[in-house]
């Protein structure tokens, strides 16, 4: 056995951290050319294959290195996975115990196990279990935690997932998949029609969205992550349409525009409640909207000022909000001496908010 | 049409000699292979199968456009005995009003009959066929002292950009060149400067240009010195790159692919590479002003890929945004494409303003599909025509600038991992191109 790798694998085994895998085969290639004895630059070799998913490639790989030492962990470890992706389960659970044989306890056999095992519905539990060993041999291996997380899906143990991904987090703040996954959390716990605490949630899913993005660019799951931070960013906006119905109630009651009672009150009413009225409504819309807009990461507010500039809807939702509010204002200041004119004003700014909320819902719903 | 004469048949099979066969064979498996196609060729204008060794010495020429035996074989191709209808071989240019000679052109590459570019004076295309490059009307400020190598490129082969020459220039430039100017503004030559951008848009070839400026005072670590930092003494190498430069002070030490040289820790377990990037960054912080003269000037397209204590102040604590190549920067890169390609009549301001956002790569392949289209068209038609505008114009539209992906990961960054300001640059270009 070699004790250690040439250097060309040296480069190579660098190159494919930096995921430069067509560069780091062909390095493997050249020494592959010169020694086609070295385990070694073979199991690397079967590595960048199953990074670019030629499962296929890496058997030939694995059956070279099999040839030169029949006992080598890692070709046994390469097999496990690309038998299973094949859809070829027995000799993936095969491989697999090889791999518990060579190296009972290492934390990537148990790991192993539980991915073959993976490939039949009853034995599920028997996944979980192996992966929770391999947990515990290896409590600092992402990956570990990954096949508990897998297991955990397949049995349905939501707790199990959500702590898998907490621990992996632990390890790597960055870990791509992991915050992929809390933001979908986030993302659901968010989700739902729910009268009260939504903006909260929904800002901790949004950055949540906004700390995937920023840890992983380029990842595959980006355009999905920013569709869903256009999503939780107009949802908040939407929020702001309520804020403006309870001034224009505020303004109805301050400023008298219906009768009530069965004894009218006299028009118009007094100023006093009428500037206490505006003064509930910067209330409503200080604490409601602006607090909790400053409160935002500067990220999230970005997106929804990028919201509201290629959304149209999104444009809507924000000129509904300032025109009800105007409207608002108007019917509280002025101190009007009939009620015709405010009554329209009343209805007109609240009819059409209601319709677009009641079409809002309809249309997420269907 | 160039009639086939009737003893040689058109396409591969009946009549043809062995030879001519399994090299066909040969050819079809590596289709790339030039000289063999070359021979190819060269058999079958032998054969007097003229027509096919048109097509072939055409598909050449659509690969390399500038080769030489490829354009004396498709003169003489031409110029063959052709079947008793075809006109006389060579006919002179002006009498075949869309035929090209081939001749002509291989004795005076570029300076065919009809005029190369619409609408243009040849006084003002002469200088950059002549030398190649691009924007002439730029009076380069470093042509006085500069050690530049001959042939070398240099900053005033760079068309456009004059925003990131600006900012070359106040970096590290014009310091070095007058030490006067340092001691008069007291500004020492240290730190380090971080060019990014999307691939394709010229940061190594910018670098390429400053090379060519300060000659021997520029050291280029390229991925492949990386490559053996990693598993050698990186310690030494990397040590050993900046002793050159602090003797060769003033001096600018380039790092291409940054990202690579240096990458996260935090992502790798590899341990050469750990090494080398806290190598890097000693070399960087330096003890006792012994960088003084010494400019560490870098480029990456994936900023965010790179370890973040390489920023830090007194590192490569400046950034440079290199953006898609802008309208005049176009225009030199597809002078330069289009230098040794048979054109004709091309109006080089509307392609400029078609390809709007395409990269430098993006816009050779542009130059390469249409001489394939226009050459393709040739072969079918067995009239040789030239390159026209509605080529590239077509090969342009068929094109997606190949720089949005990475704007869109740009975005990303920009927005949501914008720690100190780190990509304010690229946030304003963001919200000025509307792209946020
Ligand atoms: N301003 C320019 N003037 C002339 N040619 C240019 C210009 N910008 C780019 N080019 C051309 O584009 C080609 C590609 O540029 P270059 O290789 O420098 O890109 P890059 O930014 O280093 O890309 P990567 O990030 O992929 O390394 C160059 O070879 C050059 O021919
Ligand atoms: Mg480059």
């Amino acid at each position: 056995m070699t004790t250690a790798p040439h250097r060309l694998v040296e480069q190579a085994t660098a190159l494919m951290d930096l995921k430069r895998i067509d560069e780091a085969r062909a390095l493997l290639a050249r020494r592959l050319a010169e020694d086609p004895t070295d385990i070694v630059a073979w199991l690397r070799l079967a590595s960048c294959h199953e990074e670019v998913r030629d499962y296929q490639e890496v058997l030939n790989a694995t059956n070279q290195v099999l040839a030169l030492n029949p006992e080598e962990y890692g070709a046994y470890l390469r097999r496990t996975y690309a038998f299973r992706r094949l859809g070829r389960p027995d000799e993936s659970l095969a491989a697999a115990h090889e791999m518990l044989r060579l190296e009972p306890e290492s934390w990537q056999s148990h790991v192993g196990l539980s991915e073959a095992l993976g490939a039949w519905q009853p034995r599920w539990p028997e996944a979980l279990e192996a992966a929770a060993t391999g947990v515990r041999l290896g409590p600092d291996q992402i990956a570990a935690h990954y096949a508990l997380w897998k297991a955990a899906l397949m049995n349905g143990r939501v707790d199990l997932q959500r702590q898998a991904v907490a621990e992996s987090l632990r390890i790597d703040p960055h870990n791509a998949w992991a915050l992929d996954q809390r933001a979908k959390y986030a993302e659901m716990d968010a989700a739902g029609p729910r009268l009260t605490g939504a903006g909260a949630r929904l800002s901790a899913a949004a950055e949540a969205l906004t700390d995937a993005l920023a840890a992983a660019p380029q990842a595959p799951q980006a355009d999905r992550q920013r569709k869903h931070l256009d999503v939780a960013v107009f949802r908040m906006l939407r929020g702001t349409r309520w804020l403006t119905l309870l001034c224009l109630v505020i303004a109805a009651l301050a400023a008298r525009v219906f009768p009530t009672g069965s004894d009218p009150t006299a028009l118009p009413g007094p100023l006093a409640t009428r500037l206490y009225g505006l003064a509930l409504m910067s209330a409503v819309w200080g604490f409601g909207a602006w607090r909790r807009y400053r409160g935002l990461r500067a990220g999230v507010r970005m997106s929804l000022w990028s919201l509201v500039r290629r959304v149209g809807w999104a444009r809507l939702v924000v000129w509904q909000s300032v025109g009800c509010t105007l409207v608002a204002v108007v019917v509280v200041l002025v101190p009007w001496s009939e009620r015709t004119v405010p009554q329209v004003l009343f209805w007109v700014a609240l009819v059409p908010t209601l319709l677009t909320i009641w079409f809002e819902r309809a249309a997420t719903r269907s | 049409m160039l009639d086939q004469p009737t003893n040689t048949p058109a396409g591969p099979g009946a009549g043809e000699s062995p030879l001519i066969a399994s090299l066909r064979t040969a050819v079809a498996a590596a289709p790339q292979d030039i000289p063999l196609r070359l021979h190819l060729a060269e058999l079958l204008l032998g054969a007097g199968s003229a027509d096919a060794a048109v097509a072939e010495a055409a598909l050449v020429l659509s690969q390399a456009p500038g080769d030489a035996q490829a354009r004396a074989l498709m003169a003489r191709a031409m110029a063959a005995p052709v079947p008793m209808e075809q006109a006389p071989p060579a006919a002179p240019a002006e009498q075949q009003s869309g035929g090209f000679d081939w001749e002509a052109a291989a004795r005076e590459v570029g300076d065919a009959v009809p005029p190369r570019f619409a609408a243009e004076p040849d006084v003002k295309e002469a200088p950059l066929t002549a030398d190649g490059s691009g924007d002439p009307g730029e009076a380069p400020a470093y042509d006085v002292d500069a050690p530049g190598a001959p042939g070398a490129v240099r900053l005033a082969d760079v068309g456009g950009m004059q925003e990131v020459k600006d900012r070359l220039e106040a970096a590290f430039l014009a310091p070095m060149r007058n030490p006067e100017l340092r001691k008069l503004y007291g500004k020492s030559l240290r730190g380090g400067l971080l060019l990014y951008g999307p691939p394709g848009c010229g940061k190594t070839f910018i670098a390429r240009a400053v090379a060519g400026e300060l000659g021997a005072n520029f050291i280029n670590v390229s991925i492949n010195d990386v490559l053996d930092m990693w598993v050698g003494n990186s310690e030494r190498n990397m040590h050993e790159v900046f002793e050159t430069a602090r003797r060769q002070a003033p001096c600018v030490i380039f790092l291409d692919e940054l990202d690579a040289l240096g990458a996260k820790r935090s992502r790798t377990q590899h341990n050469g590479m750990r090494n080398t990037v806290n190598q890097l960054l000693t070399e960087l912080d330096g003890v006792n002003d012994v960088n003084d003269g010494v400019f560490v000037l870098a480029a990456t397209n994936v900023p965010w890929d790179v370890d973040i204590a390489l920023r830090r102040p007194g590192r490569l604590d400046r950034t440079l945004l290199v953006l898609p190549p802008d309208g005049p920067a176009r225009e030199a890169i597809l002078h330069y494409h289009l230098r040794e390609r048979p054109i004709e009549s091309v109006d080089l301001a509307k392609l400029v303003k078609a390809t709007d956002g395409f990269s430098g790569a993006d816009l050779a392949h542009v130059c390469e599909s249409a001489a394939e289209s226009a050459l393709l068209d040739s072969a079918r038609t067995g009239t040789v025509r030239m390159i026209n505008t509605r080529d590239l114009l077509g090969a342009a539209k068929a094109i997606r600038p190949s720089t949005e992906p990475w704007f869109a990961a740009a975005r990303n960054v920009a927005m949501f991992a914008n720690e100190g300001g780190m990509y304010d640059e690229l946030l304003a270009y963001l919200k000025k191109a509307r792209k946020l």
